[in-house]
């Protein structure tokens, strides 16, 4: 017999989690827990077998959670269970030492072989698991740094990302270089960032300036 | 003080005291010179009287322009100077006629012309670097020399006396105008200029007047002392009110065409003459004259169009044409960039101006303009709108003519701007309203894909454990349609919030986007195969990668959900400066009615400067969508 141990904060889950790995004869649950506080206060002795956390917890997140429980069950194997993935939290997760990454997309039949291959020691990104990945990857929604700016300061964020100097990026603007160093201060105050340097990083990491200033084109209109 | 008067909406005041004076004066001033000259036996030196009634008018032009004006209070005094003469040429018994009026008045013009040049040199004060006191001692050393020296005469002194006191009075002005000579190079360009006009006029009247007193017998000297100071005294007056200066080497110019038509015409009579001589014909008077004249008159056109054209050359064209300023605008619908006006703008006013170069710059501060550039603002119905930076060849800045055409053309620029201005303002506004849209509909989906997925993943597992442990084949088979209609339900989810912009298309990346759009579709059991190929050799702007990703997502859903297609072929791929998009499927075809979904498509097409059509075939169904790769907003975009 196979113990499980469940932690998810979201009780439909939690519920139909439970209800499917009893289900299946080999498996049980021995434990649920709705956020980490209470998954630490489990007893020592349950020792669980498998546990599949989810990866955000009202009060922490799954992957720190799991790195503690296998220091205090260092047989426990774990299993990170998400509706969110993207390939950073996947290498993230696995490169912790937990032991697999599965949607809660999944079909409920995959989740259980899941559970299975943890427990006999095989990790968990199965090639179905992973298409799910990719998936969930292209459709997470994620959230955008330069929200906070306008149309105006984007303009002028693209142009230093290309590389321009204030001056330039006035000259392109028909704005004076005053006019620019003003707008730049604000936008850094809106992105709570405090040199022009971070804040070209984050533009860049947006995907601005790309397609605008090509190979072929001249980096200035003067 | 010139710029003064200038600036100054002339407002007639008037009979003012000190105007009534001057009139006086004038009158007093004519009416003895009148006697003196109307005189039967008049010598010629009575003719130096004449010259100084005139004075009393210029004053009173310039004080009727500014009262209390030292320069108009000295000039009305200066016109009674024939007043002291006559009074004692009529002491002396000898009558208006006496012929040692004739010393006397020279004498007497000598001494006053230091007079002048006093007052002068007070009147242009503020624009001399004149102290107080090199003032008030220029102006003693040459009021007690004019005063020795009419005192020597009056009282029959010795001659050195007489001497000294021209020694004193040109030492006097020598110390008042010495400093300003000085710094002429210092000041700045119009009051250099005037300095200049000034030094020229009272040089060149005094060598008039010292040669012609030199070379020639008397009456010549009377003539020319009395013709200097009528046209000194309007020179000075002039001087004083301009405030403006032409360039001296443009008067040169003048002056060299003026000469260059007088020696064409008279080399031309000269041959003439020379050939009539040689054919034995006498050339009377009349046909030289005419010859003369005809060639001046042929002459002076040529003069005036290396005139215009040097000037063109320095100050440009001085107008725009109606055809170039409708060219500013002319293509403003196929714009992308409306800041480009701007450019067309600048050329032009810099093309009419003369100047080196012009920028524009908008907003409504001031912007520091660099060294040698000017500065001046844009206005429209009193709110600034920009900057009109001029730069000049000359470092003090563009001459007065060039500013007159840049000011005339500043209304025109201004528009211009607030155009651009509020072009650019209305595709930010669209852009804002795009990017709001785009945020809004992510956190929708964020939600729902938050909200209802978990549920939907719950409920599924819940099914499947129930299915796995029911005994009833009742229950099985309804387990077994509620687990495939929830599986169904969380790929309709799945593929809804994929529809929307995906995250992995944040980092540029529309290949992975793309791949990963069609992998969840291919997840689901029923779905046909999805072939794609995507070939894309440039940079694909954001906003054009989202367009494409959206159109693929909605073409292989409608094509999912209506055409019951076997497969689904997405090519993407660039031609040239487009990206191609087609989505085709081998399902039912037909007509297609665009449906919410598809119109958002072809206004978001529009919008980045695209093209959708939707073409149904004899077999499926045919998506065709053209984008730039750069976005390009159109006309319609903008203004909405």
């Amino acid at each position: 017999m196979i113990t499980v141990l469940l932690v998810d904060d979201h009780p439909v889950v939690l519920t139909g989690l439970a209800a499917l790995i009893d289900s299946d004869a080999q498996l049980s649950v021995v434990g649920t827990a709705r956020s980490a506080a209470e998954a630490r206060d489990l007893p020592v002795d349950l020792e669980p077998r498998v546990a599949v956390l989810d990866l955000q917890l009202p009060d922490g997140d799954g992957i720190s959670l799991g790195t503690e429980l296998k220091h205090r069950w260092p047989e426990l194997r774990v299993l990170i269970l998400t509706m969110h993935a993207d390939e950073a939290t996947v290498i993230q997760s696995l490169a912790s030492g937990l032991d697999g990454y599965l949607l809660k997309d999944a079909d409920p039949e995959d989740v259980l072989a899941a559970v299975h291959s943890a427990a006999g020691g095989a990790m968990v990104v199965g090639r179905s698991v992973s298409g799910y990945v990719a998936a969930a990857a292209a459709s997470a929604p994620r959230t955008d740094a330069l929200a906070v700016l306008d149309a105006r300061d984007l303009e002028i964020l693209e142009l230093m990302v290309d590389g321009l100097p204030t001056s330039q990026v006035a000259a392109r603007l028909y704005l004076a270089p005053k006019t620019i160093r003003n707008r730049v201060s604000e936008m850094l105050g809106k992105l709570g960032v405090g040199t022009r340097e971070e804040a070209i990083a984050l533009g860049r990491a947006a995907g601005l300036g790309v397609g605008r200033l090509r190979p072929g084109q001249p980096p200035q209109r003067h | 003080m010139a710029g003064t008067v200038a600036d100054d909406t002339y407002a007639p005041r008037g009979l003012s005291v000190e105007v009534v004076v001057a009139g006086t004066a004038f009158s007093a001033s004519a009416g003895l010179t009148a006697l003196a000259t109307l005189s039967s036996q008049r010598p010629p030196s009575v003719l130096l009287l004449l010259g100084w009634p005139l004075f009393a008018v210029i004053g009173a032009v310039l004080l009727d322009r500014q009262p209390g004006l030292q320069l108009g209070r000295t000039l009305t005094v200066l016109s009674l100077a024939p007043l002291p003469v006559v009074v004692w040429s009529l002491v002396r018994e000898g009558g208006v006629t006496s012929p040692d009026l004739a010393a006397a008045a020279a004498d007497l013009a000598a001494g006053l012309g230091c007079a002048v040049a006093i007052a002068v040199a007070a009147a242009f004060r503020p624009a001399l670097p004149l102290g107080a006191t090199t003032m008030r001692t220029g102006c003693a050393l040459a009021a007690t020399g004019s005063l020795v020296v009419l005192a020597s005469r009056v009282a029959e002194w010795p001659r050195a006396v007489q001497g000294s006191g021209w020694i004193l009075a040109t030492t006097g002005v020598l110390i008042t105008w010495a400093p300003a000579v000085r710094s002429v190079r210092r000041t700045d360009r119009t009051a250099r200029r005037r300095m200049s006009w000034l030094l020229t006029t009272i040089t060149a009247g005094a060598t008039v007047v010292a040669s012609t007193w030199t070379f020639w017998t008397g009456t010549a000297g009377f003539y020319a002392t009395c013709g200097t100071l009528v046209v000194g005294s309007l020179l000075v007056a002039h001087l004083w009110q301009a405030d403006d200066f032409r360039p001296f080497d443009e008067h040169l110019l003048d002056l060299g065409l003026g000469f260059g038509v007088v020696a064409v015409s008279a080399v031309t009579t000269a041959l003439v003459t020379v050939g009539s001589h040689l054919a034995h014909r006498t050339s009377n008077t009349t046909s030289v004259v005419f010859t003369a004249l005809l060639t001046a008159a042929m002459a002076a056109p040529a003069a005036l169009w290396i005139r215009r054209s040097a000037l063109a050359a320095r100050y440009g064209s001085g107008l725009i044409p109606p055809e170039d300023v409708a060219a500013i605008t002319a293509d403003l619908h196929a714009r992308t960039e409306p800041r480009d006006l701007l450019d067309n703008a600048a050329r032009m006013v810099a093309a009419a101006s003369g100047s080196a170069e012009v920028r524009i710059v908008l907003g409504g501060e001031d912007p520091s303009a660099p060294e040698q550039w000017v500065v001046q603002p844009l206005e429209v119905g009193g709110d600034r709108v920009g900057s009109l930076l001029i730069a000049s060849p000359d470092p003090e800045g563009p001459e007065a003519r060039q500013q007159q055409v840049v000011a005339q053309l500043l209304p025109t620029v201004a528009l211009v701007a607030r155009a651009v201005g509020l072009a650019v303002e209305a595709e930010h506004a669209r852009r804002d309203v795009a990017r709001e849209r785009d945020a809004e509909r992510k956190r929708v989906m964020g939600d729902l894909h938050d909200g209802l997925g978990p549920v939907l993943a719950g409920m599924s597992m819940r099914v499947q454990a129930a299915l796995r442990t029911s005994t009833s084949p009742e229950h099985a088979a309804l387990l077994t349609d509620l687990a495939e209609q929830l599986a169904a339900g969380r790929t309709d989810l799945r593929r809804i919030v994929a529809g929307i912009t995906p995250s992995t298309l944040d980092d540029g990346d529309l290949d992975a986007a793309l791949r990963g759009l069609v992998e969840s579709f291919q997840s689901a059991t029923d779905t046909p195969k999805v072939e794609l190929s995507v070939a894309l050799s440039c940079d694909v702007a954001p906003a054009i990668q989202v367009a494409i990703y959206r159109s693929v997502a909605e073409g292989i859903t409608n094509a999912l959900r209506h055409a019951a297609a076997g497969t689904i072929d997405v090519r993407v791929r660039a031609l040239d400066d487009l990206v191609v998009v087609d989505v085709t499927d081998d399902g039912v075809g037909g007509p297609v009615v665009p449906g919410v979904g598809l119109s958002s498509l072809v206004r978001r097409a529009e919008s980045v400067g695209g093209r959708l059509t939707i073409c149904p075939r004899d077999r499926g169904t045919a998506l065709h969508l053209e984008l730039p790769a750069v976005e390009q907003p159109t006309n319609g975009s903008r203004s909405a």
